[in-house]
């Protein structure tokens, strides 16, 4: 039984932008939670060159060098359903599999020519490379993403085939720069215990260096200690507050400074067990929530095809 | 000047930065082949002039031919002067084949292996004196200008060179990589370096202690050699025996002297070469007649001699020690004489005036024996840098050169000769075999072999071919020094790292095995002297008062200083000091040439000046009286603004902020570390809490003391030493970039990184060497953690979508050569493709990819053993065998190397110096990381990949950071590489404020430092963080220590290792399996693997490894003789013994055929091996 069958998983989207998505995943294991993860990695299939055929490269990388970077390059994989794996595929067909691009480019004038994603032509509607012009956050100033540079008379012509995969088999076909989740943090502080701190400057020699050190008030140095920043202290009201829990990373500094006060238990940072805040960053070949919805399509079925139900089933979204 | 206008800041002393400018200038002027290029340009402009004027004219007579009836007397007597004066080089040239010459760019020597070599002239003159029977004399002279003498290969980049003077973008269009800096010649297209040789210094006296085994107590020695001329040195030594029946008493000393079978009594020398008086000769010695402890020492000597009172009885009791025998009294004297004139001490004088001088200088190495021998002054050190001199390019072609030369000019005399004794003319163009020399250096250069072919003293590997595999394992290369000495001495004193080293040789650069510490490398400011004349210094020392040896009474000699110039002992001065200083002050000027060295040793009296080549001298700030630094803030700005006040390094030398000391000045300077231990100094001084420290000099940065591979470690300070020479070692096997212009040329093996980064922490020395421009690896996210366990003894994970998205990808480039020979006159070998109707001998792999014209095309794939350039050599007509009948040629292709693949790249085909049909093709394959391939970190932590991990199962922090290497924890804690920790939290600290980070070593900067910048980005600030299980998602139960480390892929691969075998090839001789992988060889069960299956008793396994899987041969042996017998297996025939009617009973046995071998040896020497069959 898989746990957290009862309650079922429940998902609160924190932020949602083209790219990048934060959200809460509650009332499921971790062994799921992680299962969602390398699937958002590795599972969910996009589209990539993955064959080159070269007619003309007089530039100065060499073919291999070429086809690495093509097939580096997001192609919009919106539409990646609508075809098959050459591998799963038997038929005669290769529209099925494959989506030819074509790149012509020869410098003709003096100065550096450069060749970017935006040279590549596709044939095909339902794939074509990622424009980051427009909406995207893309800083180039073509917008484009430089395959190679020419010099005058130097020539590229290519044809290339792309094909639908997992990032299981290649990096190039992973639709997420990364996925990654952590425990929602629970952290307590003891009002009681935080109250008995010096709130006032005061100075003692620290041993390790001989050199008097000014300590500051205790307060201040336990955020000090900090380096994710949590917490925050006002010296003029004397508040000690815990701003931003998210940024906790279990570091345990805080809790080993409080400990070098003499205050063990002041400040405790425990991971929640059943909840997790996911950060996925697509590469731009799928919008993030695609990534993340496809994900759980795919964790379900194959859920279904071992015959377990899971939690998703009764997903409620937030 | 804008200077005045700032009254305060003239006097502003400048910081450790601000020698960071002073270095910056260093390098921008003098590059890293500094050495090379200098002592190459000093070969060229002075050495081969001096060569050539040194060469006595040649004079010839005719030898008459008995004429009958002619009266000789009647006869003109004519005699011929021919002399070499004036010489000349060309830039480099190439002469094709059809006679036509153009001038000569490497890229074209290179790529069509031609040496760079420029043509060399001479004026010559020849003078012919005819004298008519009646006395009547009369001169002809004829000039010939610019004789073509031979070729000169030309150092790339030296002042001679085609690319000199040529600004980066014109080197660019010349196919030049800007970045490479020269210092090597081209030979037959192959880049050839000479290595610097370390000898030991000439004209230098050094006393050692005799071991007890020894007769001699002690023993100084002396290897004398004048400053020009070509002569060997000639050695004097001087020993101290034991007195007669003891062990520890001193007896008397004795001189070897070159050509004298035996030595001789010290007294003896002395008269004969002129000084009689006992206290004549003890005055030369001792000096203070009052010493009675020194004038005891030397009361065996003078009762040795006591028999020999006259120079004339010296002389000969000399002579009949020499190697003439039987020869009259007068001949002995006369030659004991001629010994002690030129062939004792030729370095003080070979001139007939030179006995005083000699005398004192015998007088002077036995004092020193006696300083020691009394125990007032240690022995010698030998391995002090101070006595050792470097040999690099010009000296080495300078010697060789002076051989070629003189069998030049031997070869023209005998031609001459000749000419004029047939009655001809002397046609000198025709006398003069210019290949001498064009061959001759040529064959050195392309061998390594120094001294002409066949010569007795070669000395082998002294020109290596330049190691491309990176850039900094190229400028390593040019900058490295050998020793020759024996390889297998077990002696550790000369490996030993010598304090005198410092700043000279780098610490951490040296090989590991047989080499060790014999093969050292140049510290990045080091320099070599060239030499200067020592003329000008001795006409100074005149000047200042110094008074000559003859001049003096050796009373005085006692109470003065004595001056050495290059180990000849010139005279003495009374005030040493203000001579010294004087002489600083000059050489500060450069009035007298800034390489000189100037040692003053007080202790023992003595000013000694050098001038010789071959001392290693590096650069310091010249530090003042009131203990500041000479150069000041304003001089750094005028270097910073160069561009407009033409500022330079030079500036700075000869405005005396900045000398070049060498080893032995270093010995009496006070040098400061760094600018805040000259400022704390005085400090303390002024506010009298320590004690006054005189310092003369300041080091320009500490750093400075390592070589080009070391300076590329991080934080080499926090590294355990061993681990530095690790990494400088792997640094030369380093994939990245060891050229730009790699694509333009073609070398037998290349490797070059798709995608190399120049690293986040990085040493300031780096620029010089370009390190961010051509820089050989990774900046890897690397995380110490066990996880899997496959990165277990030094193996790696790595993560497998890290490498899909590029990491480490590299090109492989391997380049093949083949050209057309000609067979004999008429036939030559042809370019075309093979056909198995009319070629012998074709092979197995495929012909298809060849074109018509027996060449592949590039893009067409390659592997095994595809043929890649298809070659026949036309067979001979007359082969009577049925096989010519059917095939005219013998196939002469070019395979691929059989386990590897890849794609034709280039092909070149062009013809060589001779005209014939050339080609270079070029194949190029794509190597991904995979398991098995070698990376390292740059503190000598290296490790093969164990496993690939995509990077869902890879660990991963909460910000989504995947480590790309994940190195095991037990690497570190005995390896003490404490360097790699920090670099790695400064890498983190770099990548979070996208700067890079500075990791220069001996800098104040501190872990605690970069911990707190971590810190204050966001990061735990001992760089750990917590992780989580990529398999489960669990997190880990430690924190991870984790951050950006520069990594480098190392050339060792899998793909070009792995090896297994069934059966295959064997060897003919013993049928035995062949050996090696490019052979596909057997892995040898070896002896300790057979111990091991014989104590385990396995004997059959054993039998079957040893025999039935190697060589099993089936032999025949006679029972009666137990020999192998002749089998007829056809006829079931055996025969044997060779009486046919005794029918001996014959067995078949199963040998190794090695066994069989060794049998029909030893019968081949007529010992019978007799099988005894049971």
């Amino acid at each position: 039984m898989i746990p957290g069958e009862e309650t079922g998983a429940s998902v609160t989207v924190a932020r949602l932008e083209d790219e990048t998505i934060i959200f809460d995943l509650k009332g499921v294991d971790v062994s799921l939670a992680n299962a969602l993860r390398r699937l958002m990695i590795a599972d969910v299939p996009t589209v990539s060159i993955d064959l080159v055929e070269v007619i003309e490269n007089s530039s100065v990388l060499c073919d291999e060098f070429l086809a690495h970077r093509l097939g580096l390059i997001p192609l919009d994989s919106t539409k990646a359903s609508e075809l098959v794996k050459p591998y799963e595929y038997t038929g005669d067909d290769d529209t099925a599999t494959d989506v030819h691009l074509e790149l012509n480019v020869r410098c003709q004038s003096d100065q550096t020519r450069d060749v970017t994603s935006d040279d590549l032509i596709s044939h095909d509607e339902r794939v074509k490379p990622v424009s980051f012009g427009g909406t995207g956050g893309g800083s180039a100033k073509s917008g484009g993403i430089l395959i190679a540079k020419l010099r005058k008379n130097q020539q590229l012509s290519l044809k290339c085939i792309a094909r639908k995969g997992t990032g299981k088999d290649h990096a190039k076909w992973s639709p997420v720069a990364t996925a990654v989740f952590k425990y929602t943090p629970l952290i307590d502080i003891n009002h009681g215990l935080l109250n008995s701190l010096n709130g006032k400057s005061q100075t003692r020699i620290l041993y390790h260096n001989f050199k008097r050190h000014n300590a500051g008030p205790e307060k201040a140095a336990i955020v000090e200690s900090d380096p994710s920043k949590m917490f925050k202290y006002d010296a003029d009201t004397d508040t000690f507050t815990l701003t931003s829990p998210e940024s906790c990373t279990y570091d345990g500094e805080v809790m080993k400074k409080v400990n070098e006060l003499g205050k063990p238990g002041l400040i405790d940072v425990r991971p929640g067990l059943d909840c997790f805040t996911f950060i996925v960053e697509s590469t731009g070949v799928l919008k993030v929530e695609e990534v993340v919805l496809q994900a759980v399509h795919i964790l379900q079925s194959k859920l279904d095809t071992i015959g377990v139900s899971s939690c998703f089933d009764k997903l409620e979204i937030q | 000047m804008r200077v005045d206008s700032r009254e305060d800041d003239e006097e502003e002393e400048i910081g450790q930065e601000d020698a960071w400018v002073v270095i910056s200038s260093f390098f921008e002027e003098k590059g890293l082949v500094r050495q090379q290029l200098d002592s190459f340009n000093e070969f060229i402009q002075h050495t081969m002039q001096e060569i050539v004027d040194e060469m006595r004219e040649i004079e010839l007579t005719p030898e008459h031919q008995h004429m009958p009836g002619q009266d000789i007397d009647s006869m003109e007597k004519k005699t011929y002067k021919i002399s070499f004066n004036q010489i000349y080089l060309s830039k480099p040239m190439v002469t094709e084949a059809d006679g036509y010459t153009t001038t000569l760019f490497p890229k074209e020597a290179r790529l069509r292996n031609l040496t760079y070599s420029a043509p060399l002239y001479v004026d010559m003159v020849k003078e012919v004196t005819t004298v008519q029977p009646d006395g009547e004399t009369t001169v002809e002279k004829e000039i010939l200008n610019k004789n073509f003498i031979g070729k000169v290969p030309i150092m790339l980049r030296s002042d001679y060179c085609s690319l000199h003077g040529h600004t980066d973008k014109e080197l660019t269009e010349l196919g030049e990589c800007p970045y490479d800096e020269g210092g090597y010649f081209v030979i037959n297209g192959s880049e050839k370096v000479l290595i610097a040789q370390e000898r030991m210094s000439t004209n230098h006296v050094y006393v050692f202690e005799k071991k007890q085994p020894s007769k001699f107590m002690w023993q100084a020695e002396c290897r004398s050699q004048p400053e020009r001329g070509s002569r060997g040195a000639s050695s004097c030594v001087m020993r101290q025996l034991h007195a007669p029946g003891t062990k520890d008493a001193p007896g008397p000393i004795r001189c070897t002297l070159p050509y004298i079978r035996t030595d001789i009594p010290i007294f003896v020398v002395f008269r004969a070469l002129g000084f009689v008086a006992d206290k004549d000769i003890l005055e030369h010695i001792v000096y203070d007649l009052a010493d009675n402890e020194m004038m005891e020492m030397l009361r065996p000597s003078i009762e040795e001699a006591f028999v020999i009172q006259s120079q004339e009885v010296a002389l000969d009791f000399i002579g009949k020690r020499g190697s003439a025998v039987g020869v009259s009294r007068e001949k002995r004297i006369k030659y004991a004489k001629e010994i002690l004139q030129k062939e004792l001490l030729p370095h003080v004088g070979v001139r007939e005036d030179c006995e005083t001088k000699k005398a004192y200088f015998l007088g002077y190495m036995i004092h020193r024996l006696l300083l020691c021998s009394l125990g007032r002054r240690p022995e010698d050190d030998r391995d002090h840098y101070g006595n050792k001199r470097l040999d690099l390019g010009g000296p080495l072609l300078a010697q060789l050169f002076r051989q070629l030369f003189r069998k030049l000019t031997k070869d023209v005399r005998l031609y001459c000769q000749r000419c004029i004794d047939s009655g001809k003319e002397i046609q000198l163009q025709l006398a003069i075999k210019a290949k001498t020399i064009t061959q001759g250096l040529k064959y050195s250069l392309a061998t390594g072999n120094w001294g002409s072919q066949g010569a007795a003293d070669i000395r082998a590997g002294v020109s290596q071919v330049l190691n491309r595999l990176s850039y900094s394992s190229t400028l390593s290369h040019l900058r490295r020094i050998n020793s020759p000495i024996g390889r297998e001495g077990k002696l550790a004193k000369p490996r030993q790292l010598h304090n005198s080293l410092w700043g000279m040789i780098c610490p951490a650069e040296t090989p590991e095995g047989q080499a060790v510490g014999l093969v050292k490398n140049l510290a990045l400011m080091a320099l070599v002297s060239v030499g200067s004349p020592s003329e000008p210094i001795l006409e100074f020392l005149d000047e200042w008062t110094m008074e000559n040896l003859e001049e003096i009474s050796p009373s005085l000699i006692a109470e003065s200083t004595k001056i050495f110039l290059n180990g000849v002992w010139v005279g003495v001065h009374r005030n040493p000091a203000d001579l010294v200083r004087t002489l600083r002050k000059l050489r500060r000027q450069c009035d007298i040439d800034s390489s000189v060295s100037v040692v003053h040793d007080i202790r023992l009296k003595e000013l000694r000046l050098y001038t010789d080549y071959g001392r290693c001298t590096r650069p310091l700030f010249i530090v003042e009286d009131d203990q500041k630094l000479k150069i000041k803030k304003q001089h750094i700005e005028l270097l910073t603004e160069k561009d407009v006040t033409g500022y330079t390094w030079n500036e700075l030398v000869t405005s005396g902020f900045i000398e070049y000391v060498d080893t032995e000045e270093e010995e009496t300077t006070m040098i400061s570390m760094t600018i805040d231990d000259l400022v704390a100094g005085r400090h303390a001084v002024e506010q009298n809490t320590g004690v006054a420290i005189n310092y003369t000099h300041c080091e320009i940065h500490p750093s400075m003391i390592l070589g080009i591979c070391a300076s590329i470690i991080p934080f080499p300070d926090h590294n355990q030493s061993p681990r530095n020479t690790y990494q400088s070692a792997m640094g030369k096997q380093a994939m990245g970039m060891y050229v730009t212009n790699y694509q333009i040329r073609m070398d037998t093996l290349g490797y070059v990184m798709f995608y190399p980064q120049k690293p986040l922490v990085t040493t300031r020395a780096m620029e010089y060497l370009h390190f961010r421009e051509l820089p050989a690896g990774c900046n890897a996210v690397v995380a110490i953690m066990c996880y899997t366990g496959y990165n277990q003894e030094d193996s790696v994970l790595m993560n497998q979508s890290a490498i899909d998205r590029g990491l480490f990808r590299s090109l492989y480039y391997r380049s093949f050569k083949d050209e057309e020979k000609k067979q004999g006159s008429l036939s030559r070998e042809e370019f075309e493709r093979p056909d198995r109707d009319t070629c012998l001998g074709m092979r197995h792999g495929t012909y298809d990819k060849l074109d018509d014209d027996g060449l592949i095309c590039p893009g067409t794939r390659v592997s095994g053993d595809d043929i890649i350039i298809g070659k026949t050599a036309p067979l001979p007509e007359d082969d009577t065998a049925v096989l010519s009948k059917r095939f005219s040629k013998k196939d002469c292709s070019t395979g691929m190397k059989h386990a590897e693949t890849g794609i034709i790249d280039q092909v070149l085909l062009t013809t060589n110096d001779q005209g014939l049909r050339f080609v270079k093709l070029r194949v190029r394959s794509m190597r991904t990381p995979q398991v098995g391939d070698k990376f390292s970190s740059r503190h000598g932590q290296k490790g093969t990949v164990g496993m690939t991990y995509t990077q869902e199962d890879m660990p991963f922090t909460c910000e989504g950071i995947t480590p790309d290497i994940i190195v095991n924890p037990h690497a570190i804690p005995s390896r003490m590489t404490i360097g790699q920790l920090v670099e790695c939290i400064m890498g983190k600290v770099a990548a979070c404020m996208g700067k890079e980070g500075d990791a220069t070593p001996f800098t104040p900067v501190t872990a605690e430092d970069i911990s707190s910048m971590l810190h204050k980005c966001g990061y735990q600030k001992r760089g750990n963080e917590v992780m989580y299980n990529g398999h489960t998602g669990r997190m880990l139960d430690a924190q991870i220590f984790i951050g950006p480390t520069y990594y480098q892929r190392l050339k060792h691969m899998v793909d070009d290792k792995i090896h297994s075998r069934g059966r295959g090839p064997v060897q003919i001789l013993t049928r035995q399996p062949m050996e090696g992988r490019s052979r596909d060889g057997g892995l040898r069960f070896g002896e300790m693997e057979r111990d091991c299956i014989m104590s385990h008793g396995a004997a059959s396994f054993l039998k079957e490894r040893l025999m039935d899987q190697s060589d099993a041969y089936r032999i025949h042996v006679c029972q009666k003789c137990g020999l192998i017998a002749v089998a007829n297996l056809k006829n079931q025939t055996f025969e044997c013994c060779k009486n046919p009617s005794e029918r001996t009973s014959v067995v078949q046995v199963m040998v190794p055929y090695a066994c069989k071998l060794l049998f029909q040896e030893l019968m081949s020497m007529a010992i019978a091996p007799r099988l005894i069959t049971g």
